[in-house]
C-alpha cells in the first residue's frame, strides 16, 4: 500500500545549494516518493531580504511541517550572523546528529568495509556559542555539558543501535583532562548503558579514537561523541569514505528532523554545474526512510551505487568529468 | 594589557542564574536593562521562547541602555538586586567593548 503523501520543508540554500536541490528533487520524483515540498527560504538570500539567515516564520514553518530537507547555507566567518545549521538545531531542539559511515562501491580510499554509525550531541559543548573577552588578552569561551542533554543522547545511540542491530556503541571523550565536562558525559553514558543488555559498551579517549579511525576503522560500530568531538570526527569519518561529497547527515529531535548535506555550500563552484549532490540525495534517503518510504529510498541508494561503482558518470570531486545533470541523469536512469 | 587599559569600556553584565524554567527576573535593576535572557546560548527572552528543553542554569544580559561606562560597584549593585529579587546567580562575566568592538558574543536567535 502506497504512503500518505508527506508534506516536507525544503531548503535550498546557497552556494551550489540550489542547482543539487533542483538534481535531488529530479531525482526524488522520477524515483516515485509520494512527497510535497514547502519551500522557506535560509542562508544568504535570507540576509539579503530580512538581515536574519533564518526567520521566526520560517523556523516555524519546519516545525509545523516536522521534516525538512536542507542544502547547504553559508555562515560568514567572523562577526556577524550566526550559523544557520546551529540556529536551526538549537531552536527546534535537534539534539543529535546522525552520520551513517559506510563504504560506497565505486569510491577508491585506503579503507575497505566501513560501516559506523556516529552520534553526535547536537545542542550543547562549545556550541552556545557564549564568548567572552574576559581581558584584552584573555578570550573564553563557555563549554556546557549537562546530565539531561547527555542523557538523552545516550539514550538515543543505544536506541538506534538496537533498532539497526548494531552491537556496540563506543563513547568518545576527553574525560582525563575534562574531568567534569567531560566526565558528566561518560557518567551519564555508562548510566544509559546499564539500561541495555544487549548492546555492548566501551569508551575511548577522542585522540587515541582518531588515531584508531585513521589506521583501522573497522573495529568501530556506533560512536557516541559530545558535540565539538563530533563535529571534528564526523568529518573525519566521512574522508574514510570519500568526502563530505558523498556524506549524509540528519538532525534529530523528538518533533523535528532536518536532513541536510553535510558539506559546504562551496560558492567557488556555485553556477557551473560541477557540483555533486550525493551527499544531499543520501540524506534524502535517509529522510524517506524516517517517512517510511523504504522501497522509493531502497531504489534511489541502489541507484547512486551503480553509478558510483560503474564510474562513468563521477563528478569531479569523485575524480570523474561528469556535470551535476549527467550525474543525476544517469541516477534517474538507473532508478 | 588588562581591564584598566584605556581601551576598554565595561557595558554590560552576563549574570547565570539557576532556576527551573524562565526566570522572572526584574526588568530593571539598580539603572541596568535586562536585555536577553539565554539557556545554553539560545535566547529565550524578550519573544517567544522557542519551544526547547530548558536547562536550569540561565544567561541573564544586563547592560545600560545609556551606554555609559560601568565600574565594579555596579556589579556589585546588580548582583544585590538580584539575590534580593530572589534569585540564585552562580556565574557573572564583564561584558567589555575594546576599542568600541563587542568583546562578547550574541546569543543563537538575538
Amino acid at each position: 500500500m502506497a504512503k500518505a503523501q508527506s508534506k516536507i520543508t525544503l531548503i535550498r540554500g546557497d552556494g551550489i545549494g540550489p542547482e543539487i536541490s533542483d538534481a535531488v528533487m529530479q531525482i526524488i520524483e522520477a524515483a516515485g516518493a509520494n512527497i510535497v515540498y514547502d519551500e522557506v527560504e535560509a542562508g544568504l538570500c535570507s540576509i539579503e531580504k530580512t538581515g536574519q539567515g533564518i526567520t521566526a516564520e520560517c523556523m516555524d514553518i519546519i516545525n509545523v511541517n516536522g521534516v525538512a530537507l536542507k542544502g547547504p547555507t553559508t555562515t560568514p566567518v567572523g562577526g556577524g550572523h550566526k550559523s544557520i545549521n546551529v540556529t536551526i538545531r538549537k531552536a527546534l531542539d535537534l539534539y543529535v546528529n546522525l552520520r551513517p559511515i559506510k563504504s560506497i562501491p565505486g569510491i577508491e580510499t585506503p579503507f575497505k568495509n566501513v560501516d559506523l554509525l556516529i552520534v553526535r550531541e547536537n545542542i550543547e559543548d562549545t556550541y552556545g556559542g557564549i564568548e567572552h573577552m574576559q581581558s584584552t588578552d584573555v578570550a573564553q569561551c563557555l563549554r556546557l555539558i549537562t546530565r539531561s542533554g547527555s542523557l538523552r543522547a545516550a539514550r538515543f545511540a543505544f536506541e538506534t543501535a538496537r533498532k539497526l542491530k548494531r552491537k556496540t556503541v563506543t563513547c568518545v571523550h576527553k574525560a582525563n583532562i575534562m574531568k567534569i565536562t567531560d566526565g558528566l558525559f561518560l557518567d551519564a553514558f555508562r548510566e544509559v548503558a546499564a539500561e541495555y543488555s544487549d548492546i555492548q559498551f566501551n569508551d575511548i579517549i577522542v585522540d587515541n579514537c582518531c588515531m584508531q579511525l585513521v589506521t583501522k576503522p573497522q573495529q568501530f560500530d556506533v560512536l557516541l561523541l559530545p558535540n565539538l568531538f563530533g563535529d571534528i570526527v564526523s568529518d573525519l569519518c566521512a574522508g574514510l569514505i570519500g568526502g563530505l561529497g558523498i556524506a549524509a547527515g540528519a538532525n534529530i529531535g523528538t518533533r523535528a528532523a532536518v536532513f541536510e548535506a553535510v558539506h559546504g555550500s562551496a560558492p567557488d563552484i556555485a553556477g557551473k554545474g560541477l557540483a555533486n549532490p550525493t551527499a544531499m540525495l543520501l540524506s534524502g534517503v535517509s529522510m524517506l526512510r524516517h517517512l517510511e518510504q523504504l522501497d522509493v529510498a531502497d531504489r534511489i541508494e541502489n541507484a547512486v551505487f551503480k553509478v558510483l561503482k560503474e564510474g562513468k558518470w563521477k563528478t569531479r570531486d569523485l575524480g570523474g568529468t561528469a556535470s551535476t545533470g549527467e550525474y543525476t541523469r544517469a541516477v534517474i536512469a538507473n532508478l | 594589557m588588562g581591564l584598566l587599559n584605556d581601551k576598554v569600556k565595561l557595558v554590560g553584565f552576563d549574570v547565570f542564574v539557576v532556576n527551573q524554567g524562565l526566570p522572572k527576573i526584574p526588568e530593571k535593576i539598580e539603572g541596568l536593562t535586562l536585555s536577553l535572557i539565554s539557556n545554553r546560548g539560545t535566547k529565550v527572552w524578550p519573544g517567544p521562547t522557542p519551544n526547547i528543553n530548558l536547562t536550569d542554569v540561565h544567561r541573564c544580559r544586563f547592560i545600560d541602555a545609556s551606554r555609559a561606562s560601568l565600574t565594579h560597584a555596579d556589579a556589585l549593585k546588580l548582583l544585590a538586586g538580584i539575590d534580593k529579587a530572589g534569585f540564585e546567580w552562580v556565574h557573572v562575566e564583564k561584558l567589555i567593548e575594546i576599542n568600541g568592538k563587542a568583546g562578547f558574543s550574541k546569543a543563537q536567535g538575538e
